[in-house]
């Protein structure tokens, strides 16, 4: 997949700015650009633990203390009117805490809830699940557990899809790879509309599954600890979020960005040079660099003499280690700030850095 | 990032060489991101075409794009009702997918198939759903299914109605349910006092003062009464001291009561061990005593014995000392006596003396030694018999002795009992006092001892902490609801399933009025054929689905008279009045649309002479001038009539049949030849049912098994009711497809399609059994009201039940003011009767010389303008003074056409002694619509002289007075009046064209009944003397 032109990608003070935000985390490399996400919204049975209604607490304890559980002996007892009473009794039913059958009768559930104050319940809700769009067209997309809040709508074509199968996969993946991934654990089943349905189920449109294409501005930093961390960049001013990563993956962050994995190549380094040589006017014989060596955040640039002296006439920013270029041509791309370093005359030994 | 960083973020953008993809576009989205539309609110504005397609789509495992959905917008109303609205009523159906609703199990058993169907096709809608029906066909009991059963499903209904008491009638039968939890919002004009108590008692109000006054309050007194019993229950703790120490002494005097009793049992062994005891008390002495005195007896008679067995050993000896002195004397006594001297014995005896003289001395004293011995013995006897009386006397005396004893213990033994039995009712007394004394509520010891002292302690103390648990029960209860007070207004609004409301009340409720904070699942509309368009709208927008119910438009009778058989030369016959169409209300408009009506298919059979004719095209009297006819190459007798106009392509209009040709084989010919189905249906829409077997949809009601069947084609077949070569009596019941034959309910659907040309959108129902009215009653009806169309009737056998309608003529039929023309025969009603002119009884309150007309006392009462009828309202009264004991408030209703003279009747009724205090609804029929009584009384009150006057509001207002009757109706009115009415052509009084017709129609058939030719003429009575 290709990047439109008009998508924005950050300037070098944005990213020498963002790289001294990022400090405290160490990073080892930068890539940044835009998360392709499917956001895909589907019933879920989530287990919760709900907090008892203070009013079916009162109900519970009544019934757990009436001998008498019929509707008319809980309402003769409490009064607190048969539709309310009905409302909170069906409730209490449908979550397990109450049962009915020659009369109402609390369930060992339903004690324990008093007991406890809270329950746990499998509720179907529709949530939404986000995957990182796969790099290549025939990757599957990669569940990505993310804080969406900065996440922007998008329009896909024709080719974006998700496979439900995509989203049962996860839920059937061990319990480890949930835990790297940080799939939501209380998520037990996710019910498509080819499940079963009994009577009281939700209706199929409700279990039909929803996508929406998403792209959130990021910046990955990868750390000295080989954590990836994903801060989201606010849409409206270009500010780093830098305070808390919007995601966080420890191992296995290959599978979900295998191209941060590796470094891009060397024609995509020399690319990203010319790019940024262009507009300087930095073009010409005897400009072009001898070397360029990506190292952690920097792109060591080997200059000729010629080009070193261009530099230097024009106090070139990329001499104060304030110039950054972007590798790739892809929605992420790696970031690397220059280190241009003048190339040895011959039989001299080691390299010195311009300044 | 400053504002100068961002050309510079710029110009890092993607390199020149990289094309934009044609795949993904940036949105121009808003700085902070919009979280996208819930699919719960998208899924619901999307037309069911593309809710067909997303269902489609997520079926084969994908996720729905939800970008791709168009969700209208640029021109097209984003407003979901008005878009539903906009393409049902111009028809634009085709991607509205048929609804197939499942069966539901009611709860209200008693509903027809009819009205199961509409409950069920209400629940299964997605959008809309439309039910009609005829007055008295269970349009509310209906309704009050669909709400019970959306609320059972855990839905939210909003029930509305433009009339108050229409909801009210809905929530009167929903209220009860265990599943409803409904609310009741008063309108703009209401007053809660005006409601009655059952549904005053289910406003919002309402609902917080029962919080206040009965949960709240009985919580609290709940408390007080528990803190109370806990008193009581503490207080019993010294009682309990109390009632040990009494049991205990009450067992104590328990055991020696028993011991004594032990011991009185006893006493016989003790006194005997004690008699025979060596020593004791004084019946040992006495015992002693006895002994004694029999001892010395024995003694005394002891010695005697001795003496006189000394003597006797005498006696005894001397006589044996007798015997050798016999043996010597005797011989020499005998041998002197016989004077044998020649003995020696003799001799002897002479030599010894006197031997006899001894002999007889010796015998003298042997006969007083035995004489002795004799008396001896008797001494003997006598002295044994004295020691036996001795010992017998002892014996007694010791027997006496034992016995007193015996008694004296007894005695003693009774003393101490009774002592006891004193000392026991003491503590039994005080025992009583302190169970007395004991809480109300406590369980008292079965019995005065110990151990159920304990028992009843221990149940105490289980009691006392259940006491306690309950009372912290109480007061946990107490103040959760203190605290949940304050909230109790929202949890009273969450946990309302149905609200229920005039029209113009939901908008302004503090509740449920914010649209955006309640919303509902589905909206039922009561009496939606009054409702606007514009109404409708603004209370559908707050849920989801809605079913309107409403009243048919049975004055709308063009499909009806398309199914009416035709007689002949009655084919080409116009309509008889032109009608200035009124505008129709939401509900006929989408009735219109959405309800497939078999009766509005073009097809007409007919029969011209002795042939049956099949028209598939309505034709007009200016088209048949183009009809040209040929006959069959095949089938010569077989006459088709192509309508041929100018410039248009030719259509097979008509098919004629030779003569005999039954109308099955007419089909037959038909669908074989010409793929034409024409249909006669006798229903008012399509009925679906399935089975394992086959899938029938009805067309007609009728009885499958008694149906010919018409094969179509394969594993279809057209069921045909009374079929004969009349082309006026056969019906098409339906038509059976057989699912061996491989057809299903969607395949056969597109086949009714293809060759009926109609579509069953499964969201429209009819109700058209009457329930109301009784059977003879319900005839009448709708021969008089509806052209019969009222669902099929089952007449109770017997003709020898009273009419159920009866008109009551003001003034009476005399023979001086209406006497029939036409041999009316003394008693005897006649056929064709006829009546002169209006008897001008009426009277125009505004006009002082009428008002002068009625009774002085009467006048003050009544209201300054509007029409009244004395003499009808008399007579109406005196008919139901005639009814005897004060009916009740359910079995009598009386509606006057004209307020005034509603007021009238009541003036009059509340006159008269016997109906003083009765309560009889006496109104409008406007102000009555919601109800209906046994019998109801029908003043129509207009008695003119001269000219057809209208009568009341209008037709739908008569039509809505006579409809109120279970079981009898009696109508009061001038049959000149109603004469000159029928007779009048054209627009009068406020009635225009149309509704003055639909008038004179219903005036008319009412006439017919008067005249003696009504179609159920056994089900009116004309009371001639003016009284019933």
């Amino acid at each position: 997949m290709t990047v439109p032109a008009a998508l924005a990608f950050p300037g070098a003070r944005s990213l020498a700015g963002w790289w001294r935000q990022l400090a405290p985390c160490q990073p080892r490399s930068l890539w940044v650009g835009h998360l392709l996400l499917h956001r895909v919204e589907a019933l879920a049975v989530v287990a919760r633990s709900d907090r008892l209604d203070p009013l079916h607490r009162l109900v519970l304890q009544a019934m757990s203390r009436a001998p008498d559980g019929t509707l008319e002996g809980i309402e003769e007892n409490l009064r607190p009117g048969r539709p309310l009473l009905g409302q909170a009794l069906d409730s209490l039913r449908s979550d397990g805490l109450a049962a009915f059958g020659a009369g109402w009768t609390v369930t060992e559930r339903g004690r324990r809830a008093l007991e406890t104050g809270a329950y746990a319940r499998a509720v179907p809700e529709r949530r939404p699940f986000y995957f990182v769009h796969g790099e290549r067209a025939d990757s599957a997309p990669h569940f990505l557990h993310l804080d969406a809040t900065l996440c922007l709508p998008w329009t896909a074509d024709a080719d974006w899809r998700f496979d439900a199968a995509w989203l049962a996969d996860c839920l059937a993946q061990p319990e480890d790879w949930k835990q790297r991934f940080r799939f939501p654990p209380e998520v037990s089943q996710i019910v498509t509309i080819n499940a079963s349905q009994a009577a009281d189920d939700p209706p199929p449109w409700r279990r039909v599954l929803v996508d929406r294409p998403e792209r959130l501005p990021v910046a990955l930093a990868l750390t000295e600890d080989g954590r990836l961390l994903g801060f989201a960049v606010r849409p409206d001013n270009g500010t780093l979020q830098g305070d808390a990563p919007a995601f966080s993956l420890e191992e296995g962050w290959r599978d979900v960005f295998p191209r941060v994995a590796d470094e891009p190549p060397a024609e995509d380094w020399l690319c990203a040079w010319h790019s940024w040589c262009q507009p300087r006017g930095l073009t010409g014989a005897g400009l072009d660099p001898v070397d360029l060596r990506p190292e952690g955040h920097r792109l060591i640039v080997t200059a000729p003499p010629k080009l070193m002296e261009r530099l230097r006439s024009t106090r070139s920013d990329a001499l104060r280690g304030e110039a950054w270029v972007l590798a790739g041509n892809g929605w992420l791309r790696r970031a690397a700030m220059l280190e241009v370093v003048e190339e040895s005359p011959p039989g001299a030994a080691g390299d010195n850095a311009a300044e | 990032m400053t504002p100068r960083d961002r050309p510079a973020f710029a110009a890092v953008s993607a390199p020149p060489r990289v094309a934009a993809p044609a795949a993904v576009r940036p949105s121009a989205g808003p700085a902070v991101p919009e979280r996208p539309v819930c699919w719960d609110d998208l899924y619901p504005q999307l037309t069911p075409a593309q809710q067909a397609e997303v269902l489609a789509i997520a079926r084969g495992g994908q996720a729905v794009q939800a970008a791709r959905l168009t969700v209208p917008a640029n021109g097209q109303s984003s407003d979901r009702v008005r878009r539903l609205l906009s393409a049902a009523l111009a028809g634009r159906l085709a991607d509205w997918m048929p609804v197939r609703a499942a069966s539901v199990e009611c709860l209200d058993v008693d509903l027809d198939a009819s009205q199961r169907e509409a409950v069920a096709k209400a629940l299964a809608t997605p959008d809309l759903c439309l039910i009609q029906g005829l007055p008295g066909s269970g349009k509310s009991r209906v309704a009050a299914e669909i709400v019970t059963q959306a609320a059972i499903r855990g839905e939210r209904v909003l029930l509305v109605s433009p009339l108050a008491a229409a909801v009210d009638g809905v929530l009167e039968q929903v209220g009860p349910r265990d599943s409803v939890g409904a609310i009741r919002l008063l309108g703009r004009e209401e007053r809660i006092e005006q409601l009655p108590s059952a549904i005053a008692a289910l406003t919002f109000d309402a609902r917080l003062r029962h919080f206040e006054e009965h949960t709240l309050g009985a919580a609290r007194r709940q408390v007080e009464v528990a803190h109370q019993r806990h008193e009581r229950r503490q207080h019993d703790e010294a009682v309990w001291e109390r009632c040990r120490e009494l049991a205990d002494a009450q067992e104590r005097l328990r055991a020696e009561a028993v011991a004594l009793a032990e011991r009185r049992d006893r006493i016989g062994e003790e006194v005997a061990r004690d008699a025979d005891a060596p020593e004791g008390g004084p019946l040992v002495e006495a015992l002693a005593a006895s002994a004694r005195t029999r001892q010395d007896l024995l003694a005394v008679i002891a010695g005697k014995r001795d003496r006189l067995e000394k003597v006797r050993s005498g006696h005894v000896h001397e006589l044996s000392e007798m015997a050798p002195h016999f043996e010597e004397v005797r011989p020499l006594a005998e041998a002197k006596q016989r004077r044998q001297f020649w003995t020696g014995t003799w001799w002897k005896a002479t030599l010894k003396g006197n031997p006899s003289s001894r002999l007889a001395e010796l015998e003298v004293r042997q006969q007083e030694l035995h004489k002795a011995l004799a008396d001896l013995g008797d001494e003997s006897a006598a002295l044994d018999r004295q020691r036996e009386q001795a010992e017998a006397d002892y014996q007694a005396t010791r027997r006496q002795t034992i016995e007193q004893e015996i008694a004296r213990r007894r005695a003693d033994i009774d003393d101490r009992d009774a002592a006891l039995r004193r000392d026991r009712d003491l503590v039994a007394e005080k025992w009583r006092l302190a169970v007395a004394d004991l809480a109300p509520e406590t369980a008292p010891p079965a019995d005065p001892t110990p151990l159920a002292v304990e028992r009843a302690v221990e149940s105490w103390r289980r009691a006392s902490l259940e006491d306690e648990s309950q009372a912290a029960c109480a007061r946990e209860w107490a103040e959760g609801l203190a605290v949940l007070q304050s909230e109790w207004p929202k949890r009273v609004a969450a946990s309302t399933n149905v609200v229920a409301a005039p029209l113009n009340a939901v908008a302004g409720d503090p509740h449920f009025g914010d649209a955006t904070n309640s919303s509902f699942d589905l909206l039922v509309v009561e009496h939606a054929h009054l409702l606007a368009e514009a109404d409708f709208i603004a209370v559908a927008r707050r849920a989801r689905r809605w079913v309107l119910i409403g009243e048919a438009d049975f004055d709308d009778e063009e499909p009806r008279r398309a199914a009416e058989p035709r007689r002949h030369g009655e084919r080409d016959a116009p309509r008889p009045r032109p009608r200035i169409a009124p505008v129709p209300t939401l509900l006929p408009r989408l009735w219109d649309k959405l309800h497939a009506d078999p009766r509005r298919l073009p097809y007409q059979w007919f029969a011209e002479g002795q042939r049956l004719g099949c028209r598939l095209h309505a034709l007009s009297a200016d088209q048949r001038s183009y009809l040209e006819s040929e006959p069959v190459v095949d089938f010569p007798d077989i006459e088709l009539r192509i309508l041929a106009r100018p410039r248009t392509a030719p259509i097979l209009a008509e098919v004629l049949f030779p003569a005999g040709m039954s109308a099955l084989g007419a089909k037959e010919y038909l669908f074989r030849e010409l793929q034409e189905l024409p249909v006669r249906a006798g229903g008012a829409g399509y009925h679906w049912s399935e089975d394992a077997a086959k899938i029938v949809v009805r067309l007609s009601e009728g009885d499958a098994a008694a149906a010919s069947r018409l094969e179509l084609e394969a594993g279809v077949r057209e069921l045909l009711i009374d079929v004969g070569t009349d082309a006026s009596t056969w019906r098409t019941l339906g038509i059976e497809f057989d699912r061996a034959a491989d057809w299903d309910r969607a395949r056969a659907e597109t086949w009714l399609e293809r060759h009926l040309r109609f579509r069953d959108l499964g969201r429209t129902a009819c109700l058209g059994i009457p329930h109301r009215s009784a059977p003879h009653l319900a005839v009448f009806l709708s021969d008089l009201l509806f052209a019969n169309v009222y669902g099929p009737v089952t007449l109770p056998s017997g003709n020898g039940q009273p009419a159920p309608v009866e008109f009551v003529p003001v003034p009476a039929l005399h023979h001086d003011s209406g006497k029939p023309e036409n041999g009316r025969r003394n008693g005897v009603s006649p056929r064709g009767r006829s009546f002169r002119a209006g008897a001008g009884l009426e009277l125009d309150l505004a006009d002082p010389r009428s008002r002068d007309r009625l009774p002085a006392e009467l006048r003050p009462e009544l209201p300054a303008t509007g029409l009244v009828n004395f003499l009808e309202a008399q007579a109406l009264v005196r008919t139901l003074e005639s009814l005897g004991t004060p009916p009740e408030r359910s079995s009598v209703m009386v509606l006057a056409l004209y307020p005034a003279q509603a007021e009238l009747i009541r003036c009059l009724i509340r006159r008269c002694p016997v109906l003083a205090d009765a309560d009889i609804r006496v109104d409008v029929p406007a102000a009555l619509r919601e109800c209906e009584a046994k019998v109801v009384f029908v003043s129509l009150t207009r008695s003119h002289t001269h000219r057809a006057v209208a009568f009341g509001e209008g037709p739908r207002s008569l039509t809505l007075a006579m409809t109120r009757a279970r079981q009898r109706l009696i109508l009061f009115g001038d049959p000149g009046t109603l004469v000159r009415r029928g007779q009048w052509e054209g627009p009068v009084d406020h009635l225009d064209d149309a509704a003055a017709a639909r008038e004179r129609d219903l005036i008319n058939g009412l006439l017919r009944y008067l005249h003696g030719d009504g179609t159920h003429a056994h089900a009116f009575h004309l009371h001639e003397s003016g009284r019933a």
